[in-house]
């Protein structure tokens, strides 16, 4: 069993707290910022990703396409 | 008269070296008859060029070769035709050393005196590669793995052939070694052009995971199991997209099929893919319009030149995609590494759609312009995150890194990949991150086996990396750490701590 007071394994204790713990409530003003940041950005990439997203919709007719070319 | 005995006879093996010829059509048979193709034909003409270009002097023809593509080919098609075609190839080697008959005695011979180590080591420093000459008059030339051009370009560009992987090559008792990625020309019996591109990519992608390399008679096979819309499967009337993903299936990988929209998104797609060391079948088809049927070409490497200003004012961060001048392909037309520029075209609908415009490679004169409709990537079965789901996030942050780090004035690149995650672990003890941080990221970070990798870098170097769960499908909530890297300011650490927390990941610096 590992030593709960090893000094080493502090960053683990600090990290201990769960993924939903991590992401659901900003720990400083300057976090808060931070993540209003990242929504802004949500936001503003939104056409582009949007794009991009939709390019991996693949129509039947596209998959139809014969690659058939003499050589 | 009796019966002659046949089946007794072994075919005989030979080697001769013969310097590489003007006219490099000069070491195969003219076909006989009245041919509808041209000769030599353009595949003949190209590998001529190409050797050339890599300064090859030499030609070492092995008079006996079993290749495992031809004989898959042969049982499959060939066998059960009238006229009697042998099961044995020849076999070229190349060489940018000059030698002769008298020299390659000579060199077995130092051999057997004990320098066989000094001979191998000799060969490899010249050896250009292999190409197999198969016994198919109208179809010389089969798996042929020759190098890629240097890193750099003369005009400062830069080579990019994350795709390609090392060939072990077995000659009279060397084992030599070539970098490329394997090239054939069609057959049109057992494959057609999007067999063959299929088959390039699988030839990179099969040994990573483990898996058998899909010959081209298997893949049309599979091909045309459940999917033949028309027609016979042979001889090959080529393949379906449908067709090209149920093969790649049967291969034991996952086809991820992307439309080509827009040139920017196309070389977002292709870079990704590509700088992860996957090679993409790309469906083209030819301009004008006017045939219904297109063209398939496997996507090798990428001709990368300086990262484009970011366009929007209002956006922060700069797209490494944009760097992308123009695509190495493997065009079964043509040969290994042909070069197609990135372009777009507009359509008489007024349509704006990602172009490639082939060349051979130095030429400016332009072999067909053709619109890039979709990207195969035969990839890893549990690689399920996709390069444009990385993406999503990864723009995200980067426009929150650039619009909170001022300083850094929009200098924020933003790059997605995939990598390994034992090649990330080894290259992070160069990351210059604390004890604590490699201790974190080594031993006690759960890894799946390909990462996905937004990474961010900055005018002194890269910023951090985002390191995503790749069998996931969504890109967040699988954000796994964000790992600080050298070029992140002192600023920047909170920023990519509090990053981090919002993403779900931990903190490794």
């Amino acid at each position: 069993m590992p030593d709960p007071s090893d000094p080493a394994r502090g960053a683990e204790r600090a990290e201990s707290e769960s993924r939903t713990e991590r992401s659901s409530s900003p720990r400083s003003a300057e976090e808060q910022q931070v993540w209003d940041a990242l929504e802004v950005a949500r936001q503003k990439m939104k056409p582009m990703t949007k794009r991009e997203l939709e390019a991996e919709l693949i129509p039947s007719d596209l998959m139809s396409f014969r690659l058939k070319s003499a050589q | 008269m009796s019966v002659e005995p046949r089946g007794y006879e072994y075919p005989p093996q030979s080697i001769h070296v013969v310097p590489l010829p003007a006219d490099f059509e000069q070491l195969f048979p003219k076909p006989t008859g009245l041919t509808e193709d041209v000769w030599p034909t353009a595949q003949i003409n190209y590998l001529g060029f190409y050797l050339k270009r890599l300064s090859c002097k030499t030609v070492l023809i092995e008079g006996h070769y079993i290749d495992r593509d031809f004989i898959d080919d042969l049982a499959l098609f060939y066998s059960r035709s009238l006229r009697g075609y042998p099961n044995y190839c020849q076999r070229l080697h190349f060489f940018s050393e000059e030698l002769d008959d008298d020299r390659w005695k000579k060199l077995i011979s130092d051999a057997n005196g004990g320098k066989r180590e000094r001979v191998r080591q000799f060969l490899q420093k010249s050896y250009l590669g292999f190409s197999v000459v198969r016994p198919l008059p109208g179809s010389l030339i089969g798996r042929t793995v020759l190098p890629t051009f240097p890193t750099n370009t003369a005009e400062g560009h830069r080579r990019d052939f994350g795709a390609t992987r090392e060939y072990r090559v077995h000659l009279a008792g060397f084992d030599l070694v070539v970098s490329g990625l394997a090239f054939q020309q069609q057959d049109q019996g057992v494959s057609a052009c999007a067999t063959t591109a299929l088959w390039s990519a699988i030839h990179k992608v099969a040994p990573m995971e483990g898996l058998p390399f899909a010959t081209p008679a298997a893949i049309t096979q599979a091909a045309s199991r459940y999917f033949l819309a028309g027609g016979r499967a042979l001889p090959s009337e080529g393949l379906t997209i449908d067709q090209i993903c149920e093969a790649t299936r049967s291969s034991g990988l996952a086809p991820i099929v992307v439309r080509g929209l827009a040139l920017e998104q196309a070389r977002a797609q292709l870079h990704g893919y590509l700088t992860s060391g996957l090679p993409a079948v790309l469906a083209l088809q030819p301009l004008p319009l006017t045939r219904s049927e297109g063209h398939a070409v496997c996507a090798v490497g990428l001709k990368l030149g300086e990262v484009a200003p970011q366009t929007n004012p209002d956006y922060h961060f700069r797209d490494v995609a944009t760097s992308v001048m123009a695509v190495y392909v493997h065009d079964d037309r043509l040969g290994p590494y042909a070069v197609a520029d990135l372009q777009s075209h507009t359509l008489p609908s007024g349509d704006i759609v990602p172009a490639l415009v082939i060349r051979w490679p130095g030429e400016k004169a332009e072999f067909e312009t053709c619109v890039l409709r979709a990207i195969i990537v035969p990839a890893p079965p549990k690689l399920r995150l996709t390069v444009a789901r990385m993406r999503s996030l990864g723009v995200v942050i980067a426009e929150a890194v650039g619009e909170r780090l001022p300083e850094l004035q929009g200098r924020v690149d933003l790059s997605c990949r995939y990598r390994v995650s034992t090649e990330y672990q080894q290259m992070a003890f160069d990351f210059g991150l604390s004890d604590e941080g490699i201790l974190e990221l080594s031993s006690r970070t759960v890894l799946s086996r390909y990462l996905g990798v937004v990474h961010l870098d900055g005018p002194s170097g890269p910023l951090f990396d985002v390191l995503l769960d790749a069998t996931e499908t969504q890109a967040n909530p699988s954000v796994l750490c964000c790992v600080s890297r050298r070029g992140l300011p002192v600023a920047g650490k909170p920023l990519m701590a509090f990053i981090a927390r919002r993403l779900g990941g931990t903190v490794i610096g």
